[in-house]
């Protein structure tokens, strides 16, 4: 028989947990001062903005493609970095800019829009309705919008509308690229600006010209609003909350409530430990990264629990006398065979994923791969010791009931 | 052997083969059209005409044994994903501040003069500051408020009385408007030709779109197409002599083979048959829209064409004879409609709601316009009792009921007509959909967007397989040199383990996306956890000298909670996913999920049942 752990291992996990129980508790402060002090690194979906994957077909250097973006004033804190190795002209540019349509652009296009539309008309139009701004919301306005256009005060309105595209002008001119139409039931305009997209084809076209394919040079995009990037991330935080709260009721249930806030605990200093990594080397924080806290959480409390179960079937079958101390150390030494095995074999899975992917699905699993480390060493480390320490604090809590009790009885009698 | 020994058998045999009989049109389409590129993908190849052509025992099966095929996620396969939310707030305070204007209109049309209201957006209540304080009751009367069915009674303090949004209003609002939004994105879409295009509520008011094999040229196009917010007008179906005698001139215009028919019949009871009237009909509405185009100087000023859906099967007279209507599954045709009339458009619709007649208990929708409107309305309906209303949504005439009388008040009955009660409540729910939404003009914003080039796709596909081939080498050959011919069960239980989730994810329509493979992954490294528990506790058992048989009946009955425990609560974690996901994320969560029961069948059915059919063979010896 090939075996990892001989048979009666006894190694006093235990008696010396002390020092590494806080040493992790540490790390796992340390992780929340480290994503409070440098903040994590918010992909598009968790703080809006756009992620365009480019390719290009001839050779083009990185420095070009970042000098076009971050020199143009239309696209907000830019950043980029290339996908796979250097010769694969593939680049990520990431941006906090959703729209290029932000509040003091459509101001200065309703300005230069009303000017024109007076001066085309002779002095007889101006504008009547026009899209309201939001600047809370970053992005101001997305999509599309209605304008219509009132005679002004004592003015006869013309008989016909602006014809379409001469409207077009108008916005073109006005710094909008948009197309417009005319709607002739309710009298109004009908503007779609060309979204970001369109504005970056154009822009590489223009500066890379045959290198650069048009629509086809466009591996990805992401959009995302501002405002709906924060939605995200409390959706996220929400869901891990959730997941945590559920496992506590579902162990609560199982087992007892030593077992269940000492198993919630270890994975939360799981979490945090991890999550104090991801924010120090710069991982781009996306929803996949969600899904990859989320499943560490199911690993971890699958290792927990694997121990629980033993700690329990020995507290049922120890002689009385025995420290719950020595049950739980053993119960941890029979696990480890099982414990070690699993993750080398979890491990010997995701890691080629870590190796051969790219993108978010690398990070997925890089980050699986450390968690899981980690996961492994905190369900002997702090699962297992917070269960003895809650076993100490609701034993004595039962006895302080019992002294107050017989204090009350006492004071009864006399 | 145990009777319930050959059960586990014949249940493992029937799933390996129904797995297999659910994955084989997935494999087909795998190797015989393993390079369809975008464009092809989009042009809705029937069968039959595909190169190289499906092989005959194939095409012989069942239809529900072809239809499930595991599809390749947006992220695989390039497409484009979007993702919107229907502001309805913005179009609550819209309409707040107008009932709030019509309210003050309505006193002042009984004698009471308001000193003053306010409108709170912040609590969605009005408040109304009376000059007398006996007067404040006019407004709390219930029949003034049931004239205004988003507000209910809050208070009244001294002169100042607050009305609120009715408790409801708000969430049957959110409900229908997303709900009609969802079925006019779907429409659009439809003109698209993408193979499996997807339109769906998430997160009870954002709607989320999947155009998948999407060629780029077309994304603009399809961008601009779903997010055009939908316009509810009325206007007035014009005479019907005029429309005969413009639909004759349109019809003789018709190109050849340009997919439009014409035919003489009637449509309405009110129709007058005449040989000589020429409708024009097609099957799309894109071909008809060019069409009108084309020949837009024949319309006349003042009339606009609109377009309506009609079901030619039903309407076998609308088409020549040697057309084949079955070939014309939803045909549109045109509708001629004046627009020289005071505009009268859907933000002038304050409820509509579905109602029934008493006396013949047929549904119809009932409509409370504004003020405004119910006064464009009644001058309107005394000028052309007689005449057809025409009801649009965008430029599609969802009803045209006839004008009996002149209406006063703004309170608008629209009966549906012809049909069985059952058809006609159908046509009435959708009507007050369309009314409501269209109504309420919520506009929809775009939340976020994802444009997935199928390269990129491609270039994933393979690392995705790579990194699970080489993960599940890894498993397997660890295993077995640990654990050797138990190994080797282990290894076949995960087989079966991974052919059952992409059986499932078949049968439930998922699409495997990239966190979906690395959910495999996942699951891979975890099922095995199942079979060490078990093993270990095996051997722990043969320590303690028991005999084999004992030891892995003891190892299994042991390790029964464990397993159970610890999967269950994974499985939470992966539902609190499948809740929070939203496209690629919920694919992870989908197949974790589902490789969780699969973990548990196959180590307590699968692997038992291996090793007990060892032991029969040599009940003294175990190799683990």
């Amino acid at each position: 028989m090939f075996t990892m752990i001989k048979p009666n291992t006894k190694i006093p996990f235990i008696p010396n947990h002390k020092p590494v129980l806080i040493s992790l508790v540490v790390l796992a402060f340390a992780g929340i001062l480290l994503a409070f002090i440098m903040g994590p690194n918010w992909g598009t979906s968790f703080q809006g903005g756009t992620s365009i994957t480019l390719h290009f077909k001839g050779n083009v250097p990185i420095e070009r493609v970042r000098e076009e973006f971050v020199n143009d004033p239309r696209f907000e804190s830019v950043s980029v970095q290339s996908v796979g190795n250097e010769a694969s002209n593939r680049y990520v540019v990431r941006t906090r800019t959703s729209t290029t349509l932000n509040c003091t652009k459509l101001e200065e296009v309703k300005n230069a829009v009303d000017a024109s539309v007076a001066s085309e008309s002779g002095n007889v139009l101006k504008i009547g309705q026009w899209p309201a701004c939001n600047p809370k919301v970053e992005d101001g306005i997305r999509g599309d919008f209605f304008v219509t256009f009132v005679p002004l005060e004592g003015k006869q309105a013309p008989e016909s509308p602006i014809e379409e595209v001469k409207m077009k002008d108008i916005f073109v001119k006005a710094g909008l690229d948009a197309d417009v139409s005319y709607e002739s039931g309710a009298k109004r305009y009908l503007v779609k600006p060309k979204g970001i997209q369109s504005e970056v084809v154009d822009l590489m076209n223009q500066k890379f010209g045959d290198n650069f394919e048009g629509e086809k040079g466009i591996d990805q995009i992401d959009t995302v609003g501002a405002d709906v990037g924060e939605k995200f991330r409390t959706d996220a935080i929400v869901s891990i909350l959730v997941a945590l709260g559920l496992m506590l009721l579902y162990i609560g249930i199982r087992f007892d409530t030593r077992y269940a806030p000492s198993a919630v605990i270890s994975l939360t200093v799981t979490t945090l430990i991890t999550f104090g990594i991801v924010v120090l080397f710069r991982f781009e924080v996306t929803l996949e990264t969600v899904a990859a806290f989320l499943s560490l959480v199911g690993y971890g409390i699958n290792d927990t629990i694997v121990t629980f179960d033993r700690v329990r079937e020995n507290v049922g079958l120890a002689e009385p006398g025995v420290p719950l101390d020595n049950i739980v150390n053993k119960a941890i030494n029979e696990c480890l065979s099982r414990t070690i095995i699993t993750s080398i074999t979890t491990l010997g899975a995701i890691i080629p994923m870590a190796i051969k992917a790219t993108g978010a699905t690398q990070d997925f699993a890089i980050i699986m791969t450390i968690g899981i480390c980690i996961a492994t060493f905190n369900s002997i480390f702090v699962s297992c010791p917070m269960f003895l320490y809650f076993d100490k604090w609701f034993k004595g809590m039962a006895k302080r009931n019992e002294l107050r009790k017989e204090i009350a009885d006492l004071n009864a009698e006399a | 052997m145990s009777r319930s020994w050959w059960l586990r058998i014949a249940l493992l045999a029937f799933l390996i083969v129904f797995s297999c009989a659910i994955l084989m049109p997935t494999v087909v389409e795998m190797v015989l059209y393993p390079e369809e590129t975008e464009d092809v993908a989009n042009d809705n190849i029937e069968e039959g005409v595909r190169n190289p052509p499906l092989p005959e025992w194939y095409t012989e099966l069942p239809k529900w044994m072809r239809s499930k095929t595991l599809s390749l996620g947006l992220d695989l396969q390039g497409g484009l994903m979007l993702r919107y939310s229907v502001d309805i707030d913005s179009a609550i305070d819209d309409k707040l501040a107008s009932n709030a204007a019509n309210i003050r209109a309505e006193l002042a049309n009984i004698g009471v003069d308001l000193e003053d209201y306010n409108v709170d957006r912040e609590n969605n209540q009005l408040s109304f500051i009376f000059k007398d304080v006996n007067e404040t009751g006019k407004i709390t009367d219930s029949n003034f408020l049931d004239n205004h069915p988003m507000l209910a009674y809050v208070k009244t303090v001294d002169r100042t009385v607050t009305l609120g949004l009715r408790e409801n209003y708000f969430k049957e609002v959110e409900e229908s408007a997303v709900q009609s939004a969802v079925e006019i994105i779907r429409e659009r879409i439809d003109g698209l030709g993408v193979a499996q295009p997807t339109v769906r509520v998430e997160a009870g008011r954002n709607i989320a779109v999947e155009l998948p094999g999407l060629s780029r040229s077309r994304v603009a196009a399809a961008e601009k197409l779903i997010s055009t917010t939908a316009v509810l007008t009325f206007k007035l179906v014009a005479d019907r002599s005029e429309s005969i005698s413009l639909f004759t001139t349109l019809s003789q215009n018709i190109p050849e083979n340009s997919g439009i028919y014409t035919g003489g019949g009637t449509l309405r009871a009110d129709d007058v048959i005449d040989p000589a009237t020429k409708r024009v009909v097609s099957s799309g509405k894109d071909i008809l829209k060019k069409f009108v185009r084309d020949n837009e100087k024949i319309i006349p000023n003042g009339r606009d064409i609109a377009y309506e859906k009609v079901d030619l099967r039903e309407r076998r007279m609308e088409v020549a004879e040697d057309v084949d209507v079955n070939t014309l599954p939803t045909s549109w045709r045109i509708r001629l409609v004046r627009t020289d009339l005071p505009a009268l458009s859907g933000d002038n619709v304050e409820a509509a709601y579905p109602a029934s007649n008493p006396d013949t208990n047929m549904p119809y929708v009932s409509l409370k316009l504004d003020h405004v409107g119910g006064d464009t309305f009644y001058d309107i309906t005394k000028e052309h009792v007689g005449d057809q209303l025409a009801i649009l949504m965008d430029d599609v005439l969802v009803s045209d009921p006839v004008i009996r009388s002149e209406i006063p008040g703004g309170n608008v009955s629209i009966e549906m007509g012809r049909g069985s009660r059952q058809d006609t409540l159908t046509e009435v729910n959708n009507l007050v959909v369309s009314l409501r939404s269209g109504a309420l003009p919520a506009p929809i914003r775009q939340e976020y967007k994802t444009l997935v080039g199928p390269s990129l796709g491609k270039d994933s596909i393979e690392t995705g397989m790579e990194s699970l081939i080489i993960g599940f080498c890894i498993v397997f050959g660890f295993m077995i040199i640990y654990y050797h011919i138990s190994g080797v069960f282990a290894a076949f239980a995960l087989m079966f383990n991974v052919l059952f989730i992409m059986a499932g994810m078949a049968s439930m329509g998922a699409a495997l996306t990239m966190p979906g493979i690395a959910g495999v992954v996942l699951t891979v490294g975890m099922a095995v956890d199942s079979n060490v528990i078990v093993f270990e506790r095996i051997r722990e058992e043969l320590r303690n000298s028991e005999t084999p048989r004992k030891a892995i009946h003891m190892g299994f009955d042991k390790a029964l909670w464990a397993i159970l425990d610890s999967n269950i609560t994974t499985a939470v974690a992966a539902l609190v996913l499948m809740n929070f996901g939203s496209g690629p994320v919920k694919g992870f969560a989908v197949t974790l999920l589902l490789g969780i029961i699969a973990t548990v069948y196959t180590a307590f059915f699968v692997t038992r049942t291996m090793f007990e059919l060892k032991v029969r063979i040599s009940p003294d010896k175990m190799s683990i």
